[in-house]
């Protein structure tokens, strides 16, 4: 290669556009009455107009479609479409065209070439033709680098190369929050944000679990057959507009029985989105795995299995607890029951619940009132490891609401 | 993160951030472990020739998704959208037609005819005597009526006074022509002029229906040739020839003492035509029955007899109140000639303010007169720039091809048309605007509101407004939006006193309602979303729907009403407010059901738009569905066809929709927004010669269609694409738009600068 390679005159020409979707041209109508000035005349100029819609002129959307006018932005998740084309503007002959597409990311690089193979020759004012594409994967600088080697009719040997940068930029802005239920549900919430600058149309925001879980959308809710969105008719996301997505998993049985024994960092599953913009454009993008920190439930894990919503003042009624050895050796257990100023406990304290394996549960009946209405915590369970003379204490167990059964009768 | 390790079909990974709710805070986003990783890029690059692709394509900032013309929809992106209550209207009985409107009114027009005082007495005898300047303009309500009205005027015609009234106007208008426009002189006219200072009496107002389709009951004799213009009232009440020089700024006019007015009229008679009249009333709504009526040389052969009622005024002085006097009785055959046209009244009407109103009832009931209104409620209009004439197709042509080539370049000009409307027309249909706008500059400055004039009291006339209108219209067309609102400005909101005909009791006697045609309130209303303020233009918009639902029984009113549907649909659309535009242009089809399959399409269009591809598809089977309630029109065929083409096109499938184009090709062969799609749809497919091929020869073949700026656009984007010799090629575009297109052809879309 010469080193004056760039200033010489090349006998082909290489352009690039980039494709994105076309547009449609919009009109700007301007009317008037018979009885005005210009009579017919504005409707008659809009009639003749290509692209207005024959019959409702005024209406501004037209159908006739643009190129892309500038390269736009590309967004993460988003195809890159590229016309490439050699036009031979010489007035010879050239042979053994070959033309290379090559993507340079931050990481690594792609040919993105339909094929390798040269081209016998190319007559003048003809063209060699590729329409490349490429999902891009990566945010940041990339560089399209297309090359061009070709022979002269005289046997020389040319080539040269031209450079593209664009940058590739974050369309989506997700952030997770995780909620857990007294049950061995995960609800998770994902906030999606739309960063990019035009209005996105959200296809598919789906959560796909990780082995251990089942998922419920709760994104529509179910009014008739078709369960309608929640987010309303439309389901498109303005420039910066926030939407929350939430999702129930449940731990598949399998895992529901260990559930007491999950600890430590749980792989939830991640979010698939797909979305559309203009005509179509259409962009995919999966989150990363999302990551559950289980709530600690220390050695002793003690949940309720029933419990009612609403309960009388002063009368006694049931709940059963269930308590689940989550630690690594065998307890032996003693229950004591502590009143507190509004709860008052039935049955007696300190009575022995026999030894737990690590893993296994027990679920335990009890009968307890209360004294004042209003919305009542329970708290006041105790449990006592005899072997290890450890003590866990259980208060705001749950909290039920207290009624006097005679309030309607005596006010 | 496990982008590297991602095979090829992978969907990528995003960094998130994670919260948990054992965690109290949310915690900031992580760093991004890609970024991290990014080895040099610079070691990548030889020192060969690096080309950023914004050099190559604009600037990368901008939004992908727009089209020419859109920019200014990009402006309007970072407008937030508040939610706009549609009220539709629920309730259609026929009985209230524009009672509401009248009943605002009414008071003032009772008195209005009751007491016709002896000063205006007065002033119609001394208009009797001007009869030359005073143009007659009947109005009819119906067609046989317009018959009868029209061989009325034909017998007032007095042949003797042609010539008379033309030379006055010449002589009067000249000397303003002078300032402006030399060359529009016919040089031999004005000696006789000054001479005839004809009129003998003061005019206090003078009268000026150019293109009336106003009523005038109080018609004097008419000259059957020009109408003439009325007077601003400062140069009229009054102070007389003083003030008319305000007007005439030669002083060679000083004699003109009480000129049938400063006029448009001159416009219309100094163009060397017989009867230019009859040409521009024929052009000028010919749909219209008044119009017609109003212009007898058209009408009517000449020497027709059969006087009827209403010449009886005409040819003496008759006492104007003797006119009200007849007019208010019902029986009367005067008062049937002379009674409001129906048509007119509900053209017209309109609600004004409170304020408004009340100065409106007070110059009906004589309280006081028009000269008091204080002048903060006036409108005064005036040119804000006083020349737009150019054409930047020549200017292109002379950078590009040389002087010669651009001499060849031969666009009509304000100059080079009759000073009529026939010559604005002329321009308007060549797509001459920016020469039409200068036009209608000089008609403007003739009536006292030229350059310079915002600001001083004027008076209006359904033409001066007419004129503002179709100023400001095509000032829009052209995307001047800055330029038409600085014009706007002195309107305010349209509803000042002097806006109205009840303003003006003695030149539009028992006229009601507004002078404003709804049209301009239109545009007025559509102006500011042109410069980003999208939510003025919804106000606005409202209010013109608050009126048109007051009176929405009537036919034109429920025109007017989805014409302002409409126009707050696309502001809508505009402001990317895709849920209200939808609901809007949906709720267009119940006023225009024969645009049913129009609408669902482009509501269709607009879900292709945003991305719903599956909605879209709901809409257009709904269009489906209509199509075939309707039984088979070709249209609507090509309209099923071009929709599933845009579903394709949105499937990212352009085999199918170049295949669906061309069915349309094949119903419909001269189709140019199929044309143009396949050839957009071929580019897609790799195909660009054959791209090039299909749309270069269809502007060679059929430039009318095809020189059109999304066209032309497409086609030098390609031409950029093909080869390096581009700027030749765009060249030679310039040659065939030089040829056809008017001076309003945006030369943005050759891409040439």
């Amino acid at each position: 290669m010469e080193v004056n390679q760039a200033k010489q005159e090349h006998l082909l020409a290489l352009k690039v556009m980039r494709l994105t979707k076309p547009t449609l041209f919009t009109n700007l109508p301007v009317t008037c009455e018979d009885r005005d000035l210009p009579g017919d005349l504005f409707a008659q100029l809009m009639r003749e107009d290509p692209s207005t819609i024959k019959g409702a002129e005024a209406l501004m959307l037209g159908e006739m479609l643009t190129l892309p006018q500038n390269f736009g932005n590309i967004f993460l998740g988003e195809t890159f479409s590229s016309y490439i084309s050699v036009h031979n503007d010489s007035n010879q002959v050239v042979k053994d065209i070959l033309v290379k597409a090559d993507l340079q990311t931050s990481s690594q690089r792609l040919n993105l070439s339909a094929s390798n193979s040269a081209v016998g020759e190319l007559k003048p004012e003809c063209c060699i033709d590729d329409v490349i594409h490429h999902e891009v994967k990566e945010i940041g600088t990339h560089i399209l680098v297309c090359a061009v080697s070709y022979t002269t009719q005289y046997g020389e040997k040319l080539y040269f190369r031209k450079f593209f940068k664009f940058q590739v930029l974050k369309p989506l802005d997700v952030k997770t929050k995780f909620y857990n239920a007294e049950t061995d549900e995960v609800f998770l919430e994902a906030q999606i944000q739309n960063i990019t600058t035009s209005a996105m149309f959200m296809e598919k925001v789906s959560l796909e679990p990780s082995m251990m879980y089942n998922v419920t959308e709760l994104n529509t809710v179910t009014s008739g057959e078709d369960g309608e969105s929640t987010f309303g008719k439309m389901s498109y996301l303005q420039p910066m507009d926030t939407r929350q997505y939430l999702y129930c998993l449940k731990p598949k049985p399998e895992y529901a029985e260990k559930a007491g024994v999950i600890k430590g960092v749980t792989v939830i599953g991640k979010l698939d989105i797909v979305w559309k913009t203009n005509l179509g454009e259409r962009g995919r993008l999966q989150t990363s795995q999302l990551q559950r920190m289980a709530p600690g439930y220390g050695d002793i894990r003690l949940s309720l299995e029933m419990i009612p919503d609403t309960v009388n003042l002063e009368e006694p009624f049931d709940i059963i607890c269930k308590i689940t050895n989550c630690s690594e050796r065998t307890m032996d257990l003693v229950l004591e029951m502590c009143n507190t100023r509004s709860i008052h406990w039935c049955g007696v304290s300190g009575r022995q619940l026999g030894k737990l394996s690590p893993g296994a549960f027990l679920s335990l009946p009890l009968i307890l009132l209360s004294s004042v209405q209003g919305l009542q915590s329970i708290s006041g369970l105790r449990l006592t490891d005899t072997f290890l003379k450890r003590t866990y204490e259980y208060d705001d167990i749950a909290q039920v609401c207290v009624v006097c059964p005679y309030t309607n009768n005596e006010c | 993160m496990n982008s590297g390790e991602a095979p090829a079909q992978r969907p990528v990974t995003l960094d998130i951030t994670v919260e948990d709710v054992n965690k109290e805070a949310p915690g900031p986003d992580p760093p991004e472990p890609t970024i991290s990783q990014t080895p040099s890029i610079d070691s990548v690059i030889p020192q060969e020739d690096s080309i950023d692709l914004g050099a190559e394509f604009a600037t990368p900032q901008e939004d992908s998704s727009t089209t020419p013309s859109e920019s200014l929809m990009d402006k309007l992106n970072d407008q937030m959208m508040e939610s706009v209550m549609i009220s539709d209207s629920p309730n259609n009985s026929e009985e209230d037609e524009v009672a509401p409107i009248d009943s605002f009114l009414d008071g003032g027009e009772e008195e209005d005819n009751a007491q016709e005082t002896p000063g205006s007495k007065g002033e119609q005898s001394e208009i009797g005597h001007n009869t030359t300047e005073i143009k007659v303009a009947m109005e009819e309500e119906e067609e046989e009526e317009e018959e009868k009205g029209g061989s009325v005027l034909k017998a007032d015609e007095d042949t003797k006074e042609q010539p008379d009234t033309q030379e006055q106007v010449t002589a009067f208008v000249s000397p303003e022509a002078d300032a402006q426009s030399p060359s529009d002189l016919k040089s031999g006219e004005p000696a006789p002029q000054e001479a005839r200072g004809t009129s003998p009496k003061e005019e206090p107002v003078p009268v000026c229906t150019i293109f009336s389709h106003g009523t005038q009951p109080k018609s004097l004799v008419p000259d059957g040739f020009q109408p003439t213009l009325i007077k601003s009232p400062s140069f009229s009440m009054g102070s007389g020839g003083g003030s008319e020089e305000a007007v005439t700024p030669s002083k060679l006019t000083a004699p003109l003492v009480c000129q049938p007015s400063p006029s448009l009229s001159k416009f219309f008679t100094d163009n060397g035509h017989v009867n230019p009249a009859s040409d521009f009333f024929d052009s000028f709504t010919a749909t219209s029955s008044f119009i017609s009526v109003s212009n007898p040389n058209a009408e009517l052969p000449p020497g027709s007899t059969a006087p009827a009622p209403t010449q009886a005024p005409a040819t003496q002085p008759q006492p104007f109140n003797q006119l009200q006097a007849v007019f208010s009785g019902s029986d009367d055959p005067f008062a049937t000639a002379l009674s409001l046209s129906e048509v007119d009244r509900r053209h017209d009407a309109w609600l004004p303010s409170e304020e408004t109103r009340k100065v409106l009832i007070s110059v009906a009931t004589q309280q006081y007169s028009p000269a008091y209104v204080e002048t903060n409620r006036l409108t005064m209009p005036g040119l804000k720039f006083d020349n737009l004439q150019g054409d930047a197709v020549k200017d292109l042509m002379l950078r590009f091809l040389g002087e010669p080539a651009a001499m060849k370049r031969q666009v009509l000009t304000a100059n080079s048309v009759e000073q009529s409307f026939t010559g604005l027309k002329r321009l308007i249909s060549s797509k001459n605007w920016r020469a039409a706008i200068d036009l209608m500059g000089r008609l403007l400055t003739a009536h006292g509101q030229g350059y310079g004039k915002a600001g001083q009291p004027t008076s209006h006339t359904t033409d001066s407004l007419q004129l503002w209108f179709v100023r400001l219209a095509l000032l829009t067309k052209l995307n001047l939006f800055q330029n038409a609102e600085l014009e706007f400005e002195p309107f305010g909101n349209l509803d000042q006193p002097d806006l109205y005909y009840e303003y003006y009791p003695t030149v539009y006697p028992g006229r009601r309602g507004s002078m404003v045609p709804f049209s301009m309130r239109l545009l007025h209303a559509e102006l500011p979303q042109y410069l980003v303020k999208p939510q003025e233009a919804l106000d606005r918009l409202h209010n013109l729907k608050t009126v048109c639902l007051a009176v929405r029984s009537l036919k034109l009113w429920r025109s007017r009403l989805s014409r302002v549907m409409y126009s707050m649909a696309n502001c809508l659309l505009l402001m990317k407010d895709y849920v209200l535009a939808v609901e809007t242009y949906h709720s267009i089809i119940q006023y225009e059901p024969l645009q049913r399959v129009q609408l669902l399409s482009g509501i269709g269009r607009i879900f292709l738009q945003i991305g719903d591809v599956k909605t879209a598809e709901r809409y257009f089977e709904d269009v489906e569905k209509a199509c075939q309630m309707t039984g088979s029109q070709p249209s609507h065929t090509t309209c099923v066809l071009m929709n599933r083409a845009f579903v394709y096109l949105s499937q990212n499938n352009y085999t199918e929709a170049h295949a669906s184009f061309t069915d349309v090709l094949k119903i419909d062969p001269k189709n140019p927004v199929a044309n143009n799609n396949a050839a957009v749809c071929l580019l897609y497919l790799g195909r660009l010669k054959e791209s090039l091929g299909q749309l270069e020869g269809l502007v060679q073949q059929d430039p009318a269609l095809y020189l059109h700026e999304s066209v032309l656009f497409n086609l030098t984007t390609m031409y950029e694409l093909e080869s390096s010799r581009s700027t030749q090629k765009k060249q030679a575009l310039l040659e065939a738009v030089a040829g056809r297109e008017g001076d309003s052809f945006n030369t943005q879309c050759l891409k040439l600068v």
